[in-house]
């Protein structure tokens, strides 16, 4: 929905439906209630994570992709933490469970509004260039190899003759389908029938299309295989690891969870926090 | 900061050297768990604690663990879609390949706790290595997947 609805749009509703469905989290105590609640907030807060790849993918070129992809991987990470942390500090200030999934929802809420003032998800026609100076990569080898894209090392990524157009990367499969879906029509070859749904600049390919060839790809199941086992031991290692620690070498809770680094360290201290408001 | 250096290294130098770098991480990730399962076993059950030596050492295990593993993920929910598919439909691509990738492990953990207890919890970390393992092959699937592409796009 995403691809075909649009960023901004999607991210906004998806940020709105989590605060409300934060702030019905807060008008129920039985199990079955917040079970369904939380599930129905997974599901909506589902669509931030591509709203956020497709922000960025536009946003930079394929030269400064993979650093823009990992710092942003990497927010999911810092943005947990600190989250866990202002959500702690809430609770240390004396507030209710219901009171913080409250006010949860309220900040929620304000991120939302601010992404719908200030999100621009696509840049500016010609500000998008590849860094002065020393050319990247593509650009060096556009100059070489091409000369239909030799005439300037800053091109825009909207332009029909991308840095990309002629980058001569031959042996990596991706940059082949990023070449195929930045070529002039007339430089598309056989290769056109293969990749055309996937790469069109000019028109969103249909989502049957690009089903249709993600499913025969082992390119794409291969990927989906190791991200899979790398999942598992993601949150295997980060949710688990504080008790194995704990249990099998019997150190302290805290030290266990301040081991395996802020987040579930964070989740002790919510926890103590929790008990503590209890108690009082 | 394996992230980030993967990432650097897909933006200066190709998709294919990050890839290896990649086998290198997971490589070095099942060593380090293993090492880790193998520390906590020689450990004698009678013992009154360990060592602010071993104990010490156990720590950076984990902590090194946490940067082999940690890179390689976000490479996979974050730029291979990009590359892939490009920027018109790397958003599809990337949820596709997170929502599959989260069901499975969401199935596969619910086994992970029954089988940890059931072989112990010191046990744990070679379940952790065997898991890491099999990341690294398919790590090592997609890189030679991506290869064969090419070579049939030629």
């Amino acid at each position: 929905m995403v691809d075909y609805v649009g960023a901004k749009p999607m991210l906004v509703v998806s940020l709105v439906l989590t605060a409300a469905l934060q702030t019905a989290s807060a008008f129920g105590s039985q199990r079955w209630y917040l079970t369904a609640v939380w599930a129905a907030t997974r599901i909506a807060m589902c669509w931030c994570w591509p709203s956020a790849i497709r922000v960025v993918s536009h946003w930079f070129t394929a030269a400064r992709i993979g650093i823009a992809m990992a710092v942003l991987s990497q927010a999911f990470y810092l943005g947990d933490a600190v989250s866990r942390l202002y959500l702690s500090s809430l609770i240390a200030l004396g507030l209710s469970w219901r009171e913080v999934f409250v006010a949860a929802a309220a900040t929620t809420f304000a991120i939302a509004m601010l992404n719908l003032l200030l999100l621009r998800t696509e840049p500016p026609d010609g500000l998008l260039h590849e860094p002065d100076g020393a050319p990247s990569r593509e650009t060096s080898s556009s100059a070489q190899s091409s000369s239909s894209s030799s005439s300037s090392s800053a091109v825009p990524l909207t332009s029909t003759t991308p840095p990309l157009a002629a980058a001569d990367d031959e042996d990596d499969c991706e940059d082949r389908l990023l070449l195929q879906q930045q070529r002039p029509s007339s430089q598309q070859g056989t290769l056109e029938s293969e990749t055309e749904h996937l790469s069109s600049e000019a028109e969103q390919p249909s989502l049957s299309s690009v089903l249709q060839q993600l499913g025969c790809s082992p390119f794409f199941w291969s990927a989906v295989v190791w991200c899979s086992f790398n999942n598992l031991i993601d949150q295997v290692f980060l949710d688990w690891t504080p008790n194995m620690l704990q249990i099998s070498l019997g150190i302290s809770g805290a030290l266990a969870g301040y081991t395996s680094m802020v987040r579930v360290a964070a989740e002790r201290r919510e926890e103590h926090l929790s008990s503590h408001s209890a108690r009082r | 900061m394996s992230a980030l250096l993967l990432g650097l290294l897909n933006d200066r130098f190709s998709m294919q050297v990050a890839m290896k770098a990649v086998l290198v991480f997971l490589a070095l990730g099942v060593a380090i768990l293993a090492t880790i399962a193998w520390t906590i076993l020689s450990v004698p059950a009678s013992s009154s604690g360990l060592s602010i030596v071993l104990r010490s050492s156990v720590f950076s295990l984990v902590f090194a663990a946490g940067v082999t593993m940690y890179g390689p993920y976000s490479l996979t929910t974050a730029t291979i879609p990009f590359r892939y598919a490009g920027k018109k439909t790397a958003a599809t691509v990337g949820s596709l390949l997170d929502g599959i990738a989260t069901l499975v492990s969401t199935a596969s953990g619910v086994g992970f706790g029954p089988l940890a207890q059931s072989l112990g919890w010191a046990h744990a970390f070679f379940v952790l290595a065997g898991i890491a393992l099999a990341t690294w092959f398919g790590a090592f699937w997609h890189h030679r997947a991506a290869q064969s592409d090419s070579a049939k796009l030629k």
